[in-house]
């Protein structure tokens, strides 16, 4: 489980997750592009979520999509991921308000993938929380 | 419970030695004297440890006593492990909303 303090409100958290431009910001970090036109979040229980990532410098092309399992604003958003017909990973995001502007984010990858593979995608994730945090400095 | 005394607590426990000291004083009050017979540094060592572990509450020393045993002080000891707990809590509920979520019927 990723656990990460950011120095913004909740509400301000729940929208990088949920507005298509501020998602398509930070979701890939640094060495991935998503074009916002390719974004599409329809965020209510069942609703479906995509997006298209241009990754690394050879560009290769990543379609994403997924589906809203619980969405409780601004404290909790389960969703699924799958690139391109792999099984799907399950994400949960869980935003805790710790007081004085501070919100926890934590958040949790379940599925099929093996434990080197998750390690990697903590890594990864946490990259990309890291690209949300700046941006969020830099608003 | 404030985000500054959790940092003091875990700074304060960032040292082995102070781990240590804590360690033996959950068996009882202990002095500086009996502390530094115990581990391989000088009563000038253990004190200067001591007076990080009193400063941030996680120790007492007794004022009337002459040899000024410290003793252990639990409360923030307590918040600290609290706040470790805490973790261990989200992830047994997000075990259960993973669960609620997979009985769920299918909607796709």
């Amino acid at each position: 489980m990723l656990a990460r303090v950011f120095d913004a409100s909740r509400d301000r958290l729940w929208k990088e997750w949920t507005e298509p431009d501020r998602f398509a910001d930070w979701f890939g970090g640094d060495e991935a592009e998503i074009p916002a036109s390719t974004v599409a979040l329809d965020v209510r229980v069942g609703g479906m979520w995509r997006a298209t990532m241009f990754a690394g410098p050879e560009r290769r092309e990543i379609r994403w999509t997924g589906k809203y399992l619980e969405v409780a604003e601004p404290k909790l958003l389960a969703l699924t991921f799958s690139d391109d017909g792999a099984p799907d990973e399950l994400v949960i995001v869980v935003l805790v308000d710790i007081g004085e502007g501070h919100t926890e984010m934590l958040l949790r990858q379940r599925g099929a993938m093996s434990g080197p593979e998750y390690d990697r995608a903590a890594r990864g994730m946490s990259s990309f929380l890291d690209r949300m945090a700046k941006h969020i400095a830099d608003d | 419970m404030a985000a500054e005394q959790l940092s003091v607590t875990f700074s304060a426990l960032a040292d082995p030695t102070r781990r240590a000291i804590l360690a033996r004083l959950k068996e009882g009050e202990a002095s500086v004297t009996q502390l530094a017979e115990r581990f391989p540094m000088t009563v000038q060592a253990v004190s200067k440890h001591l007076g990080v572990l009193e400063r941030a509450g996680l120790v007492e020393r007794s004022r009337i006593a002459q040899l000024r045993p410290a003793r252990l002080r639990a409360t923030h000891l307590q918040e600290a492990a609290e706040w470790l707990g805490s973790y261990a809590f989200w992830d047994a509920s997000l075990d259960t909303l993973e669960q609620k979520l997979a009985e769920r019927p299918s909607d796709a």
